[in-house]
């Protein structure tokens, strides 16, 4: 059983939006290796590892040269905000990928749905969907530590 | 399980500095993706392709060898509806 470490990462946002109160914006992060359309695996990438999203999103200039199976070829996805100006043109698909971190552990392959994005103006993030559903997610801001176990 | 190739330690370097380096990033980009080559951003750019090459025209480093971060505008939060 592979324990892989995460990143709890934050930063200071003052920003007019927010009246420029100070805000601390922490994320989990994991390094993720996909697999590719050769058959290698891309160096580890940095993802946000969201418990709130139930699939994966990818970039499009990374998705477009991984292993990918497309299930649907014009599908939207979005945010808090449903107006079709704020939805995001996507495929969704199947990629391949792995958790990874710096000691060298490294998870199985996990086969994930995703929305495929068709811009580049979103990050990497992956999301529940057989991903998290496979693994134990744990993490403590004040230690601080964070790590994922598969079952 | 063992992984069965080696990342070189200077890629964990630089993938790592961008985590360390967030406010500052953040205060500085927005909305793009940042190359990072030798614990610096070596380029900037709306996609990951052109920020690597870039970066690569920059540095000599291949494209597939530089990390990329994604610099967020503020909060983001993305639902899935």
């Amino acid at each position: 059983m592979a324990r892989i470490s995460l990143q709890l990462v934050s930063q200071q946002v003052v920003s007019p939006r927010f009246g420029n109160w100070p805000l601390t914006v922490i994320r989990l992060r994991t390094r993720t290796e996909l697999r590719q359309s050769g058959g290698s695996y891309t160096r580890p990438l940095k993802a946000i590892l969201d418990t709130g999203a139930p699939l994966s999103v990818l970039p499009r200039s990374l998705w477009q040269t991984l292993d990918t199976e497309i299930h649907v070829a014009q599908a939207t996805f979005g945010g808090i905000s449903q107006r079709k100006e704020c939805q995001i043109p996507c495929a969704i698909g199947t990629v391949h990928l792995r958790l990874c971190d710096e000691a060298g552990n490294v998870s199985r392959v996990h086969d994930v749905p995703a929305f495929l994005a068709k811009t580049d103006r979103v990050p990497l993030i992956l999301g529940f969907a057989s991903l998290m559903e496979d693994l134990t997610i744990h993490f403590d801001y004040q230690k601080p530590e964070a790590w994922a176990e598969e079952k | 399980m063992e992984k069965e190739d080696t990342v070189p330690q200077w890629y964990w370097d630089d993938l790592e500095w961008a985590s360390e380096h967030s406010t500052e990033l953040h205060q500085k980009y927005h909305d793009v993706w940042v190359a990072i080559v030798d614990k610096q951003v070596a380029a900037a750019a709306r996609t990951i392709r052109q920020a690597r090459k870039i970066a690569s025209q920059k540095t000599g480093r291949r494209p597939e060898d530089i990390p990329v971060e994604f610099i967020e505008s503020g909060i983001v939060v993305y639902g899935q509806n």
